[in-house]
């Protein structure tokens, strides 16, 4: 049984199919991954689920994915986007399995009726809750490539160029979905704006 | 939408989707993610050995099965061997039995195994009876004798009779001396 310490000395990760030398480097390019992109993998997690519990827990999931293939671990040209993939995927899995989010009408209202106000000094204001849930709202109603795309963009760790490897896709297809992603919800952003500021 | 507009919608869509991002894990999430990666090798061994495990089971569970099944098989003998021998005398009655030499063992001698095998399928297909011995189909010997009287009735009507005469003779003798021994001791 091969076991390695990992660098702090007290988490041991034990191997019994490799050998040692084996084991210990794979266990020590897992511990790598682990300091260098659990808050990417989290990051991911949550631009999805939306929720600091459940993106913990598909960050614990996605690395328990890697430990099962950490032999690949080595082998990965680019370890970031490998890891992004799989947090990605393990987010979708996990939001599939909840229910859709839904705002009540008096919080929509109330977010369009904040809606003037905050455009009017966005770089000041952080968004509140009501406008945070609109924007969701806005997002879950693109079309799954847009939206994911965008999902993705919100991750700031990520460029362009990995949104695609993560999507499976061309950097200029990626450009092309957020720059039409961001039109639909400008529109949509305007039509509230108009509707509040109608009557 | 006009230009100005479309920049105020684009700077608020920025803001907003930076904030959308903008999520820091709790503090530790590393040393979480570490720690409960430590746990699990035990369960990854674990599932790694459980095919074996499962293997074994299943392996014992065979010899298990094997060696009852084999237990069994004197119980099956041994009816077999009565059940033959009242099939035998009663063939006997309807057919003159031959005696051993003159039956034509090379012809339709199976190896054991085969035989045994072959005894264990019919035994298995055959419903439990309530009547013991249990009544079983006929051995290769007693097949190849009852195939010799169908084939050549007059021969083992002939060494039937002869095997009968001789054993009356015989029958007769052992009375004969048995009355003068009797007679001697009364003396």
């Amino acid at each position: 049984m091969a076991e390695a310490v990992i660098s702090n000395g007290a988490i041991p990760l034990a191997d019994a199919d490799t050998s040692a030398t084996n084991a210990r480097t794979n266990d020590h390019a897992l511990e790598v991954a682990v300091r260098e992109h659990a808050r990417l993998v989290y990051r991911i997690a949550y631009s999805v689920l939306r929720n600091h519990h459940d993106a913990e827990d598909a960050t614990q999931e996605a690395f328990v994915r890697v430990l099962r293939y950490r032999r690949k671990l080595e082998g990965v040209q680019d370890p970031k986007t490998w890891l992004a993939r799989i947090a990605w995927r393990v987010a979708i899995e996990r939001n599939k399995r909840r229910p859709e989010i839904s705002l009540s009408e008096t919080e929509v209202s109330h977010a369009i009726g904040e809606l003037p106000s905050q455009l009017a000094s966005a770089e000041e204001k952080t968004l509140g809750r009501e406008m945070a849930l609109l924007l969701e709202l806005l997002m879950a109603a693109l079309p799954e490539p847009l939206r994911n795309a965008l999902t993705l963009s919100t991750v700031e760790e990520l460029a362009p160029h990995e949104i695609a490897e993560v999507l499976g896709t061309s950097e200029s297809s990626v450009r092309s979905r957020l720059f039409r992603a961001r039109q639909i919800l400008k529109e949509k952003l305007a039509k509230l704006e108009g509707k509040y500021e109608s009557p | 939408m006009n230009h100005r507009n479309e920049d105020r919608l684009d700077r608020w869509l920025d803001s907003a989707l930076n904030e959308h991002g903008k999520a820091e894990p709790r503090a530790g999430l590393e040393a979480r993610v570490l720690a409960n990666l430590a746990a699990m090798p035990t369960e990854h061994r674990a599932r790694n050995w459980w095919p074996l495990a499962v293997t074994t089971a299943i392996a014992i569970a065979s010899l298990a099965l094997w060696l009852v099944q084999d237990g069994r098989r004197p119980e099956h003998r041994a009816p077999h061997g009565t059940a033959g021998a009242a099939q035998v005398a009663g063939q006997a009655s309807a057919a003159p039995r031959v005696p051993d030499g003159g039956l034509p063992m090379a012809q339709g001698a199976a190896s054991p195994a085969s035989s045994r095998s072959k005894h264990t399928v019919q035994g298995r297909t055959q419903p439990k009876l309530k009547q013991f011995p249990a009544a079983r189909p006929l051995s290769e010997q007693e097949q190849l004798l009852k195939a010799y009287v169908n084939r050549f009735p007059n021969e083992a009507a002939v060494i039937a009779r002869e095997q009968e005469q001789r054993k009356k003779e015989i029958e007769a003798l052992y009375a004969d001396a048995t009355r003068e021994s009797d007679s001697d001791q009364e003396r």
